[in-house]
């Protein structure tokens, strides 16, 4: 009984999520319609599990508790960065010089995309910022250089998303606290397979240069310019890049600023270097806070209906569900361990990332450490899974956050974009998986 | 009608350019603060629990905004290939069947949350944090408020495009 | 079928006592009431927030919270003396003063203006002294220091010239390891085990003065309370007694079991020297005597504790 409410409450929230209503209103919505029918049933006396309208009044004490989480300020912080950091043309430049450095390398542009994506990454700790800038800066960038747009999308999503698993980042915070590990383990942890993955990235994007040179063109090498100059080029527009990220991770590691401060100092930084290349106006500053602001209002909107969905969840048994399904298969500890891995993957298709570490995350990590395995390293498996989870279709920030930063482009080109590199994920989570020395060192 | 429409609608453009002038403010805070007690040595919780009080504010007042704006994130396979009428059909629907009944349970109880705090004159839970945690609730109800506002421009928009006058259309 | 109570806890179930004995009170009852009540305790943040959970109760969308009362010193200052005093009695006193010394009755009355019932649930041993990097010999050795401590005691560090940094959970070990705070209150050892600061503090400091015992707090919607029946409330009542032993005696190993590991992880362990607490507790009794003149029954409740102490002194100081 309670599986078949589930299973209407996530089929109703499909099917009405390709009206193209906007996802946060109706995750929201279809929670409350899904309240309300819980509430008509009881009267009816049904037996099972039921959610209830009185229960969508913890939604707005659920609202508030996020607007007074100290740990998601990096969510405005790093956006404003982001925006800051295109406004000042030193990204965009970068990224053009690093293409004529790279340029003999096949699909040099993308890889391109990939190297300045590790270093933002590096700065950054939220996933958001660094999309919508390599998205902005790097969309039109290989789209001038005739680069095909599903590896275009492709790359910038997936390489926008190493922000969260590489140090520093909001996740393994937020993972940390919710499961009493020490941050510093899950930081050391999550370093080598987020490099990884950068790799993968970098040969997928000279795989595919070689074989379908039509989807990322060669650029022809500048006239008369010599690979020293361009070097030097390159060495001159990596400067204020990198004292920015030198300030965020510095201030991290010197114990200047907590990291989610660190997330205003990069703003503040990124300020400091828009004012210096001149290009910044009144006008400008002031686009930049607002579009900052509707970004960030997006995102917490999705917060708020993503809360609101798994209150009637929960209402409906949802986490029972999932623990009971959990103590009736009998299974070895890895057995245990890469099921739980696969629901993770699968509710990350719905879900957003906050909601399953609260869901799922404090539910199994007590029965996987029952059974013996490290927890630090079963967090970073489940870190990995939910960096996933923000590529897979159909709810994924990433994608979101690509939709809103390219508008002309389908989300479903985007799905589709995304489907490679979710399966580099998938094998370096395997890895991980085999090879637990590369999180546990 | 369409001069409600216009007044809403402006309303809450300005609230959330307003508004987005909370986030420098934000920047300047943590700044402050990670300066005062890394050179000075001095913690204050006032300017910690301000940081998360201004990102509420941004964050409220860019919510109905950002409807307005049309960026709130959709699944737009199909919707980019309806035509105008179909389109207003979705956002009617979705308003009048997800969102106001979302926002009716949510900005009432939201409400209630600040009137409760009112009334206790709450404040921080730490003695010396900041006074008056009922204004961000204030903040929370008010913005919801205002989404639900936008909603209904919005269904009155789709209204009269599907049932209004033709010259409405142009 | 059953009364349903719903029961959200403030703590994880897995957390030691605090969040133990949620899961605990939810299992007793069920089993215990034969049926008549049908219990479910929801885990930290399952339907509300650990720090909305007296709004919740107290507008009636949630039946009942496991918390504690200082979560709700925004609201109501006075009601953090019955979660945890600095330099306060120890857990048997400040029991005895809660069900035996008129404690409780305050408490009562003044949640009872907000249509909330409540009943002492999950009595805490003394907390640990913290984590810091530095030692203290004297209580100048807190001037300039970054320390991360909650609530009243909070404010008298800040009298003694330390300065307070609120971090949430998961950002107080990086905190510590880089040297953004210098020192760290937490809670009981068994507890402070899981966040591992072991790693990265130096020091430990044992008994902590400024939480010698502490009262969880179950509370219940007025209304809900008074639709269950006479055998249903003494139940609930009598579980929370059974909550409280069941809470206290099952870290007493567990805490032992902590502080022998942080030893063999190379911290060294210390207590407080005399003279230092002193400092402190004059600290304290100035920012007591700036909360009683500002709130009227956070006097109320103070006067009846120093009260009760002088009156069972002769005994009480003397075990
Ligand atoms: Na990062
Ligand atoms: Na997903």
């Amino acid at each position: 009984m309670d599986i078949l409410f589930v299973f209407l409450l996530f089929a109703s929230f499909m099917v009405v999520m390709f009206s193209g209503f906007p996802i946060a209103f109706v995750l929201g919505g279809v929670a409350v319609l899904f309240a309300a029918l819980g509430t008509l049933l009881d009267a009816f006396s049904v037996d099972a599990d039921m959610a209830s309208l009185r229960m969508i009044g913890f939604v707005a004490n659920r609202i508030f508790d996020t607007l007074s989480s100290y740990s998601l300020i990096p969510i405005s912080m790093f956006v404003f960065m982001g925006m800051m950091l295109d406004k000042s043309g030193v990204a965009e430049r970068l990224l053009t010089r690093m293409h004529q450095v790279l340029r003999v390398v096949p699909g040099g542009m993308a890889v391109s995309v990939v190297l300045i994506g590790v270093v933002l990454a590096a700065s950054t700790g939220i996933i958001g910022a660094s999309v919508v800038l390599l998205a902005t800066i790097a969309m039109p960038a290989m789209r001038g250089a005739g680069y095909d747009d599903r590896l275009g999308l492709g790359v910038v999503g997936a390489t926008g998303c190493l922000g969260i698993l590489i140090p520093p980042s909001i996740m393994l915070i937020v993972m940390g606290d919710q499961l009493q590990i020490p941050v510093g383990d899950l930081f050391r942890g999550a370093m080598v397979p987020g490099l990884l993955l950068a790799l993968a990235y970098v040969a997928y994007a000279v795989f595919v240069a070689l074989r379908y040179p039509d989807r990322a063109p060669a650029k022809p090498i500048e006239p008369g310019r010599e690979l020293r100059e361009v070097v030097l080029d390159l060495i001159g527009s990596l400067v204020a890049p990198l004292l920015l990220v030198i300030a965020v991770l510095g201030s991290i590691v010197f114990g200047i600023a907590t990291p989610t401060e660190a997330s205003g100092v990069g703003a503040a930084g990124a300020t400091l270097i828009a004012l210096m290349s001149k290009r910044l106006t009144w006008s400008g500053f002031r686009e930049v806070c607002e579009s900052t602001g509707t970004t960030t209002a997006f995102l917490f909107a999705l917060i708020f209906g993503a809360s609101c969905f798994s209150v009637v969840l929960r209402g409906y048994g949802g986490d029972e569900l999932i623990e009971n399904a959990l103590h009736a298969i009998p299974l070895p500890p890895t057995g245990t361990l890469i099921l739980i891995l696969f629901i993770v993957f699968l509710l990350g298709f719905f879900l957003d990332w906050m909601e399953i570490i609260l869901i799922v995350a404090p539910l199994v990590l007590p029965v996987l450490t029952a059974l013996g395995h490290d927890p630090a390293w079963v967090a970073i498996l489940m870190a990995i899974c939910l960096q996933t989870s923000f590529l897979t279709p159909p709810v994924g920030m990433a994608l979101f956050y690509l939709k809103n930063a390219v508008p002309d482009v389908e989300i479903t080109h985007i799905y589709r974009a995304v489907l490679p590199f979710v399966a580099m994920q998938i094998g370096i989570l395997v890895l991980t998986l085999l090879v637990p020395k590369l999180a546990l060192w | 009608m369409q001069i409600v429409i216009a007044l809403i609608e402006g309303f809450i453009i300005r609230v959330g350019k307003i508004g987005a002038l909370f986030l420098p403010l934000l920047m300047l805070t943590i700044l402050v603060n990670v300066t005062s007690r890394y050179a000075f040595g001095i913690g204050s919780i006032e300017l910690e629990e301000l940081q998360w009080h201004l990102n509420a504010v941004a964050v409220m007042s860019c919510l109905a905004w950002t409807y307005q704006q049309d960026a709130h994130v959709r699944v737009d396979a199909f919707h980019v290939k309806m035509s105008a009428t179909q389109k207003a059909i979705v956002e009617l629907c979705g308003v009048v069947f997800l969102l106001l009944p979302f926002l009716w349970f949510v900005t009432d109880s939201a409400w209630t949350i600040f009137g409760y705090s009112w009334r206790l004159k709450e404040g921080s839970p730490m003695p010396s944090g900041l006074p008056a945690r009922y204004i961000i609730k204030f903040v929370m109800a008010a913005g919801l408020s205002l989404l639900a506002l936008q909603a209904v421009a919005i269904a009155l928009k789709s209204i009269l495009f599907l049932f209004g006058p033709k010259t409405y259309k142009d | 079928k059953g009364t349903r109570l719903d029961i959200q806890s403030a703590w994880p179930l897995t957390m030691p006592a605090s969040g133990a004995n949620a899961a605990y009170l939810g299992e007793t009852l069920n089993e215990s009431s034969g049926g008549s009540l049908d219990v479910t305790v929801y885990g930290a943040g399952k339907l509300v927030p650990s720090l909305q959970i007296f709004d919740a109760v107290q507008q009636g969308t949630l039946d009942a919270g496991i918390t504690s009362p200082l979560y709700v010193a925004g609201r109501f200052p006075a009601v953090q003396l019955f979660g945890g005093i600095p330099f306060g009695p120890d857990a048997i006193t400040h029991t005895a003063w809660l069900y035996d010394g008129g404690g409780r009755e305050i408490w009562s009355e003044i949640y009872a203006k907000q249509g909330v019932v409540t009943i002492p649930c999950g009595l805490m041993d003394s907390e640990a002294g913290g984590w810091y990097n530095f030692e203290i010999n004297t209580v100048d050795d807190f001037k300039g220091k970054k320390v991360r401590f909650a609530g009243l005691a909070g404010e008298a560090m800040v009298k003694v010239g330390a300065s307070i940094v609120l971090l949430p959970g998961g950002e107080i070990y990086p905190g510590l390891e880089k040297g953004l705070i210098d020192g760290t209150e937490l809670s009981m050892p068994a507890i402070d085990i899981t966040l591992g600061l072991q790693q990265v503090g130096k020091y430990y400091y044992l008994p902590g003065w400024h939480q010698p015992a502490a009262m969880n707090e179950l509370i219940v919607n007025q209304a809900k309370w008074d639709s269950l029946d006479a055998s249903q409330q003494a139940l609930i009542e009598e579980s929370c007694k059974a909550v409280n032993l069941e809470s206290i005696t099952s870290t007493m190993a567990l805490n032992a079991k902590a502080v022998a590991e942080f030893e063999a992880a190379g911290v060294e362990i210390k207590s407080f020297p005399p003279e230092v607490l002193e400092h402190l507790h004059a600290a304290f009794d100035e920012v007591i005597a700036e909360q009683t003149s500002k709130d009227a029954d956070f006097k109320r409740v103070w006067e009846s504790l120093t009260a009760y102490r002088a009156s069972v002194a002769p005994w009480a100081e003397r075990r």
